[in-house]
């Protein structure tokens, strides 16, 4: 299931948040996380009942795990089995996402002959994986840490988290759970988790799928783009993850406030950043944070020299890069910011007397370039768009890019202008698209972020105005109408 | 303080929720009665079934219109007017039920929906070489299936749909003052186009293929066509007093040169003998075939491509039908099928050119 479609938004969310206070009004607080946990494992297996058995077995094994840990004295034997713990973790996010990309790689530089097995990617599981794994290493850290299956089965398939993240701590949401301050209905929270979830579907359904229609476009024709097209192209990716990504984590984090659950932040204007270094502390912050606890601080950190704390930094945004996807062009991305974090460290002392706002471009550019390497499919075509984009063959604005990406708002608009002159249909569409780039670039570049609005929440008519201007604009933005383009007949 | 602040909260939490649901509930009624997909009911008042979107709108024509004729087809069809067909040798009330590029699975539906309807008596069917020649399967329908099926559980993707809602219920209003997108010229296109040759060779000149093929045996085809027969005549056999009108649209002669460089005359040809051998076993069943008429199909002037032609040829089409001329019958099918194989096999296509 996802949140933005009509059984969520009309059924799940409401039976959910009401289900969820009327039965903790009886004070049963155990059947009302029974029922948090049955709503999320109906909201999990919904995409694919083949994943439930694999979210259940990792919530077992992993609980089971942690069990042992009470129950080994040897402390030699209770490492093996923490190790233990964390190969099968990997191995199993190993099997399914990266066995066939390994496989493939071997069979294309080595000449093997490794079968691909084309295993279904259950849904969440690099985030849930991970979750466990600072799960299991904080228990062996700390014998306190122990929760029941109960508690523990709703943590990881909590269902606002469970397939986008962000990957919240054992320790930042199961308290909560049992929290009964957080039992009952809190109506600022409902009225502020309201807006968060209204922004976060604007930001999905009204930007982030508008521009992916642009950025879809142009990966498909990338030899005829030009410099203007590919800029408008790079742009809108740069746009479209920002806002699909958080907007996805706004929507959780409104559903988590109707709930009267806190959830860490995952996002804080990643591009207002005026160096890596910034930008990582802003994009997708609970990822940085788990490499950091569980991977970069084990390492050593910066405890064991410039050198090795240089390595560790840019090891782990190889493995960052890795996370995100089973292809070199995530690797690569990865590298690349890795490379980018290490000079930002470096070079901090001179960056200091930069402007700021040189400062932010310069972040601002080498974010967008990238990403190119993260959106493309390989990495020639990578290569190839940013080719069209030092090309400097200016020409103007696709009128085939115009047909296809405007946005539908402007279907109507574009019905009358025909009328009057099929070529003022390409100028206003041109202009309407422009218009439409800009404002999503100054929406993501300086506007409030979510946290923010929802920080300075005040329940006026203004706001509601917003909240259900948003809301009614986006649920409607579920449905469209397709234009079919017949080949022959 | 807390106490009050939560009853603000509390009051702002509830009346945004009542205010949401409210505009969702207006919405929707406004696209119930509007109802620019005729998904619910014929237009309302003087309001008429005008153009909009025919994917999502012809499905709901097939449904709630009142008719006793309906024409089902492809972009062949589409310049056709309701209004010839109401003449009283088809029939009083006519809808057109034609979709670009369509599939049997397409059809299927069509055909299931106006076949619930008592009241029909004819059914005109333009049967386009290409469903003969695809493979059953590849092409599942395009019509939306909330729209085709009876859940009205999943109609939220119509009522709250911002298509529907920002463009196709003001044209539907609209278009209904404008006699270019009346009912009886929904969908057709020939005003959007020039008919001649030197714009049919344009076209073509960039899609003719390089090489001429061999000749694939003339059985290449039979599964498929077995299939189309498989799949009509169920509609046939189950009601035997709607008259089934097959007819062949004449695509130009450029189409056979197409199809004698690829080597698929004798396929296509073959396909076409098999499937009208068994649909003229049927009494209720007349097929017309038109690609014979080489008055036609050698004058490129009459055609915006290789195969779709002027509003003109439509009328001549149905004119044809009304008084019974290119009608194939027992006696005369395969003789005429070999006679056009022939034909096609034997014409100077390189004289097209210069």
């Amino acid at each position: 299931m996802i949140f933005n479609s009509f059984l969520f938004v009309l059924v799940f969310l409401p039976i959910s948040v009401i289900g969820y206070y009327t039965i903790n009004k009886t004070n049963h607080y155990d059947f009302a996380k029974l029922f948090l946990l049955g709503m999320s494992l109906w909201f999990y297996a919904y995409t694919n009942i083949a994943f439930l058995p694999v979210i259940l077995i990792s919530i077992l094994l992993n609980y089971s795990i942690v069990f042992l840990f009470d129950h080994i004295r040897q402390s030699v034997l209770k490492k093996t089995v923490l190790i233990a713990g964390i190969c099968i973790n990997l191995g199993a996010l190993f099997l399914f996402k990266y066995l066939d990309f390994f496989s493939a790689t071997l069979n294309q530089y080595l000449g093997t002959s490794l079968l691909l097995r084309n295993l279904l990617l259950p849904l969440g599981i690099s985030f849930f994986t991970f979750q466990q794994i600072a799960f299991i290493v904080d228990s062996y850290r700390d014998s306190s840490i122990r929760y029941r299956i109960l508690d523990y089965a709703l943590f990881v398939s909590f269902f606002p988290k469970i397939t986008q993240g962000p990957i919240a701590f054992h320790n930042e949401l199961i308290p909560q759970f049992n929290d009964v301050n957080r039992k009952s209905v809190n109506y600022e929270n409902v009225s502020k988790g309201m807006l968060a979830f209204s922004f976060g579907l604007a930001k999905k359904m009204l930007l982030a799928d508008n521009l992916g229609s642009i950025v879809d476009w142009g990966y498909m024709n990338i030899p005829s783009l030009g410099t203007i097209n590919s800029l408008i192209v790079i742009l809108s990716y740069t746009l479209q993850i920002y806002f699909d990504f958080s907007g996805y984590c706004d929507m959780a984090s409104g559903i988590c406030l109707m709930l009267n659950i806190d959830l860490i932040d995952n996002f804080d204007s990643p591009y207002k950043a005026k160096s890596i270094d910034e930008f990582w502390k802003r994009w997708h912050i609970t990822l940085t944070r788990f490499f950091r606890v569980y991977v970069y601080f084990p390492l050593g950190g910066n405890r064991k020299g410039k050198v090795r704390t240089y390595l560790n930094m840019f090891l782990i945004f190889l493995l960052s890069g890795l996370w995100h996807g089973a292809a070199f062009t995530f690797i690569l991305w990865g590298i690349l910011h890795g490379i980018g974090i290490c000079l930002s460290k470096l070079c901090k002392g001179f960056m200091q007397k930069v402007p700021s706002f040189l400062r932010w471009l310069g972040t601002f550019l080498f974010v967008n370039i990238a990403w190119v390497y993260f959106r493309a499919e390989a990495v020639t075509y990578a290569n190839m768009m940013l080719q069209q984009l030092i090309s400097f063959q200016f020409t103007p604005i696709s009128a085939d890019m115009v047909a296809t990406v405007l946005p539908s708002e402007f279907n109507l608009i574009q019905k009358i202008v025909l009328h009057y002159s099929p070529l003022a249909v390409y100028y206003t569409g041109s202009v309407l698209l422009i218009i439409f780039l800009l404002f999503a670039l100054i929406a993501g570049t300086c506007m409030k972020n979510t946290r923010q609005r929802i920080a300075a929440f005040q329940p006026n008519k203004r706001t509601m105005f917003i909240l259900i201007l948003l809301f009614i604009w986006s649920v409607l933005s579920f449905s469209e109408v397709g234009t079919f383009l017949y080949v022959n007949f | 303080m807390l106490i009050f602040k939560e009853a603000v909260m509390k009051k702002f939490a509830l009346t945004t929720i009542a205010w949401i649901a409210g505009i969702l509930l207006i919405i929707a009624a406004a696209v119930v009665i509007v109802d620019p997909f005729i998904h619910y009911h014929a237009p309302l008042g003087k309001l008429a079934a005008v153009e909009t979107e025919e994917r999502y709108a012809l499905i709901g024509v097939a449904r709630n219109m009142d008719y006793d004729t309906a024409l089902i087809g492809s972009s062949m069809s589409e310049n056709f007017k309701e209004s010839w067909f109401e003449d009283g040798i088809f029939g009083k009330q006519c809808v057109k039920l034609c979709l670009q590029g369509a599939h049997f699975d397409d059809y299927n539906i069509m055909f299931n929906e106006v076949l619930q309807h008592d009241d029909v008596k004819n059914i005109l069917f333009s049967m386009d070489t290409y469903l003969l020649t695809n493979v059953p399967g590849d092409y599942p329908t395009t019509i939306p299936y909330y729209l085709s099926d009876r859940n009205y559980l999943n109609d939220v993707y119509y009522i709250w749909n911002k298509d529907v809602l920002f463009e196709y219920l003001p044209e539907f209003l609209i278009n209904n003052k404008w006699e270019h997108y009346s009912a009886d010229n929904a969908y057709s296109w020939a005003h959007k186009y020039q008919f001649n040759q030197p714009t049919v060779l344009g076209i073509y000149n960039t899609q003719r293929s390089l090489q001429t093929l061999p000749e694939k045996n003339y059985d290449t085809y039979m599964d498929y066509s077995n299939h189309f027969i498989a799949s009509i005549t169920p509609y046939i056999e189950a009601h035997p007093d709607v008259e089934f009108y097959f007819y062949c649209p004449p695509y130009s002669i450029l189409f056979w040169d197409d199809s004698t460089r690829r080597g698929e005359t004798a396929a296509e040809i073959s396909a076409m003998i098999n499937v009208f051998e068994h649909l003229l076993e049927y009494k209720n069943v007349r097929i017309f075939y038109f690609q014979d008429d080489t008055d036609i199909i050698t004058d490129l002037n009459n055609y915006r491509d290789y195969s779709h032609f002027s509003q003109e040829i439509s009328y001549m089409l149905y004119e044809d039908m009304r008084d019974g001329r290119h009608e194939l019958t027992k006696d005369n099918y395969y003789d005429t099928l070999i006679n056009m194989y022939d034909y096609a096999m034997q014409y100077d296509y390189e004289s097209i050119f210069h």
